[in-house]
């Protein structure tokens, strides 16, 4: 498959035309994405789908009034009818007196692992190759699987920013998603279970880990049962902490909340908020991993961030309007949910480092009584205004006296993530064993008593 | 649009033996008041056609929104190469057959909300900002409005033209109160498939006024002991528990895919014997999401999924009911243009019972009393049949009285044996919709619609602190 995006729209073209209407600034936001995907369901493909779209965001400011547009370019025309209705809408709204201006510099931070060329240049064979290699190796595992499916959707997107106070940025990255599904069943028992693995480059042997590990679960998952109500010692996988996190603290970190006394962290800065163990660094400029890039999405050079160092919290994420209103820069975080979006502080990789680190298998070994949660659902519902997790876990183990003893699910852990991880961390995993959710990366982590909601 | 036929034509002529093309014009009005601020105004709009063929018998699918014949023609010969690619690797594509219909259906409304002036809206907003602000420790509120212009024109070989346009409006309140360093926060909004007659119907300032009082309760509130209870469910909740916890297991493309616990179980008891659950394209009073044609232009009537606490059915698109040997219910949906039909709800409810509420509290000893307001959402992982998740602020039960507040709460059980501990269902039947969010599955978002009366189930895991 040859994806070669290339937009022939001047972005400062229409920023001129813009400006002519009326506006004092402008900012224009090109997303350009093209996307193959290949889907198996059970152990045979059904879907080969190819998309293409190209988007205009488009953000302009009268003054201190300011509106944001977004398009999808079917036709010139299109780009003409939402610049006047912005500068319409801007005119209408009343006066944001926070308002400073758009970033005055846009730029390029030396990034590299953002775009994958093996993946551009691969073909629809190929990729359909990968998603039945795949499908065959749950076949054969064992009897007792069966594969729910698998996909593998590869997009290239092309983004290009541009305002009426500095030059135009341009990155082309990729972007690479793999899913796979494994089903377990034995004596009117089932078993079911979920991995997806994101990245930036294609990563075959990822996938193939990816593969076997939801059909080890599914097989496990045929006997998993929830445990009695309790209290007790928890250690949540990588991937579950990486998962509460972005829920639970990393929405507690934006400026924005904080500016809008939505955060707890709200006034907190340099004191102790996390057990003096943990650090956690945004860093948007370590290769290949989801969030990595040169700019963020208004145009300003990422950077790495420590946002909390040993257990205090060190820095806030901004973007250009929630900084400009403390008088600060940018520390580089701003995104758009959507080419209409005004944009607002998120992180790019939150990656969670621990001292004295200790393995996951001693960590289960030094465990008298407690519970290994490999996967959760329901933990975006954790709460970040006031720090509540909860989770139903899917996956897990019951560890007692040191050796897993049985399979578990359908039991919620709750408790305040600050609760959690100040106070009640017994251990905190390696930063080889760190996983994934997304965008946030962290090792596994042992939490002693935490509430368990079961039988 | 001539443009849509040409392309069926082109498709044909180079191979295909069957095609649909969806074209879709998509305008979403979003404005954000966040602590008396204009914090965003925006305007989406979204447009272009998606075509699927089948070359023989494999799918293959693009989109582009890129309107000019050489870029359009380009994105067919592209769908017909990828069905090509899956011949002797795919599964054969087959559709059940239906009757093709041609037929143009607008949603009611009266006055276009895209016609009203931007400043009339930003004024009604920074208006009921204020008033959520207005009460002691309501430390910050969010006040959004959302409307929704979708058109779309379905065209297939068979001879299916079908034309429909949607306008919804809505409007939300986020309230959160801080309270002795603890803060919590509620969610409550109204969406109807209506125009802007609905904003100018609608007494705002109550709902505004009790998001921000049942915020004060909650954070005033504790948060109840963790373990199971007998609780009812206030009906916003009924739905949400409803569509996560079984219709997601009740969609056909799951049950295919092996992956729902309802799977072979047509036939079955799956709930007591006061549960009739229904999937209904078009409810009365533009309170669910309208969706008269699914998007491959089968009629979407009202369907009936469990009856009387048996399973009668699966929802399913042309595809899954030739797999499972099914009627189609009408429930392919896609997204957008961009994404290809899948099987999803519409507007899924639990039809009334003959209890008041008063009758349904009456034997309950100790229980919750669950309401929606504050519910976040939830999830099911529809293989194992675990579901969770987090409602409103709620009351405890004591002898049958509604008793303090407790907040934090999250319900999680297992799909099979839910339904089957309801033991009362109230007379009081409510069906929601939202203009601000939908149901995520496979990469896409869809509207959806869900609802019921007041529930009483006699055991759910509840987590507290």
């Amino acid at each position: 498959m040859e994806i070669k995006p290339k937009i022939d729209i001047d972005v400062h073209d229409i920023i001129k035309k813009v400006q002519a209407l009326g506006a004092t600034e402008a900012e224009v936001y090109l997303c350009n994405i093209k996307r193959l995907s290949i889907e198996a369901i059970k152990d045979k493909i059904e879907e080969a789908a190819y998309t293409h779209t190209l988007g205009l965001g488009l953000r302009v400011a009268v003054g201190k009034r300011v509106a944001c547009l977004g398009t999808s370019i079917s036709r010139l025309k299109d780009i003409e009818n939402v610049l006047k209705r912005a500068v319409k809408i801007a005119r209408a709204s009343p006066e944001d007196k926070s308002w400073v201006s758009l970033p005055r510099k846009l730029d390029k931070s030396d990034v590299y692992g953002v775009y994958d060329s093996k993946a551009e240049k691969i073909s629809v064979n190929r990729v359909i190759g990968i998603v039945m290699d795949n499908i065959d190796k749950l076949k054969t595992f064992d009897k007792r699987v069966t594969p729910v499916g698998a996909s593998l959707t590869i997009s290239i997107i092309e983004h290009t920013i541009g305002n009426s106070h500095s030059e135009t940025v341009r990155r082309i990255e990729t972007s690479i998603t793999y899913a796979v599904g494994a089903k377990a069943q034995e004596d009117g028992k089932e078993g079911v279970y979920h991995e997806t693995v994101y990245s930036k480059r294609l990563d075959i042997r990822e996938y193939e880990k990816a593969t076997l590990k939801s059909a080890k679960r599914a097989l496990e998952n045929l006997n998993a049962k929830p445990i009695e109500t309790c209290k007790t010692d928890v250690i949540l996988e990588g991937k579950v902490l990486a998962a509460i996190l972005s829920s639970a603290l990393a929405p507690a970190i934006t400026a924005d909340n904080v500016q809008q006394k939505r955060s707890p962290l709200r006034g907190k800065l340099n004191s102790q908020i996390l057990s003096e163990q943990l650090t956690l660094i945004d860093d948007p400029t370590r290769p290949w991993l989801y969030g990595t890039k040169e700019f963020d999405d208004e145009g300003v050079a990422t950077r790495r961030n420590t946002i909390i160092s040993n257990g205090v919290l060190r820095s806030y994420i901004y973007d250009t309007y929630t900084a400009l209103k403390e008088g600060r820069d940018s520390t580089g975080n701003a995104y758009r949910p959507s080419l209409s979006s005004m944009p607002k502080p998120w992180i790019h990789n939150l990656l969670v480092q621990g001292k004295n680190e200790v393995k996951l298998e001693d960590m289960i070994r030094d465990t008298k009584h407690g519970l290994v949660i490999s996967s959760t659902i329901g933990y975006w519902l954790s709460n970040p205004v006031s720090g509540y997790v909860n989770a139903t876990v899917v996956h897990g183990y019951l560890v007692k006296e040191g050796e897993i003893v049985d399979y578990v699910k359908g039991v919620i852990i709750s408790d305040n993530i600050y609760n959690m991880l100040k106070e009640k961390i017994e251990a905190i995993g390696k930063s080889e064993e760190r996983e994934y959710y997304l965008n946030v990366y962290a090792p596994p982590i042992k939490i002693k008593e935490v509430t368990i909601a079961g039988k | 649009m001539e443009l849509l036929e040409k392309i069926v034509d082109y498709s044909l002529n180079l191979g295909a033996d069957y095609v649909d093309v969806r074209f879709e014009e998509k305008h979403y009005e979003k404005i954000t008041v966040d602590n008396g601020v204009l914090k965003e105004y925006s305007i989406t709009k979204a447009s272009g056609l998606g075509v699927r063929v089948l070359v023989d018998g494999f799918m293959g699918f693009t989109s582009t929104n890129n309107l000019s014949w050489g870029n359009v023609r380009n994105a067919i010969q592209k769908a017909i190469e990828l069905a090509k690619a899956l011949k002797n690797k795919g599964r054969r594509f087959e559709l059940y057959p239906v009757k093709a219909v041609r037929d143009k259906r607008k949603s009611p409304y009266k006055i276009n909300p895209f016609d009203i002036e931007p400043g009339e809206k930003v004024k009604l907003l920074l208006d009921l900002n204020k008033l959520a602000l207005a009460k002691e420790d309501i430390r910050s509120a969010i006040t959004g409005y959302g409307a929704l212009y979708d058109h779309k024109i379905y065209v297939s070989s068979e001879g299916a033209h079908i034309e429909l346009d949607t306008v919804m409006t809505g409007i939300l309140q986020v309230s959160i109160a801080c309270w002795s360093g603890k803060m919590e926060r509620v969610v409550d909004s109204k969406s109807r498939i209506a125009g802007y007659e609905f904003i100018k119907e609608t007494e705002w300032d109550d709902m505004v006024n009790e998001a921000s009082s049942l915020a004060l309760e909650a954070v005033k509130a504790s948060t109840p002991p963790p373990g199971t209870y007998t609780v009812i469910l206030a009906p916003e909740v009924v739905g949400l528990l409803l569509h996560e916890a079984f219709g997601h297991a009740s969609e056909g493309d799951i049950v295919d895919a092996g992956a729902s616990v309802l799977a072979g179980k047509i036939g079955e008891k799956v709930a007591s014997e006061l549960v009739t659950v229904v999937d209904e394209g078009v409810v009365e009073g533009g309170k669910g999401y309208y969706h008269p044609y699914d998007d491959e232009g089968v009629p979407k009537g009202k369907t009936v999924i469990v009856e009387n606490g048996v399973l009668k059915t699966f929802l399913t698109s042309r595809y899954i009911a030739r797999r499972l040997d099914l009627e189609p219910t009408g429930n392919g949906r896609a997204q957008d243009y961009a994404h290809t039909p899948i099987v999803r709800q519409t507007n899924y409810y639990i039809m009334p019972g003959d209890m008041k509420l008063e009758e349904l509290l009456e034997d309950v000893k100790y229980g919750l009393y669950v309401t929606g307001k504050g519910a976040m959402g939830g999830e099911v992982n529809t293989g194992t049949g675990t579901f969770t998740f987090s409602v409103g602020v709620s009351r405890v039960i004591r002898n049958g009285e509604l008793c303090e507040y407790v907040r934090g709460v999250s319900l999680s059980g297992s799909i099979l044996e839910t339904l089957k501990y309801i033991d009362g269902v109230g007379k009081d039947l409510v069906i929601r919709t939202n203009v601000f969010g939908g149901c995520g599955k496979g990469g896409q978002r869809v509207h959806v619609g869900h609802g019921g009366p007041h529930v009483r189930v006699k055991k759910i895991v509840v987590g507290g602190r």
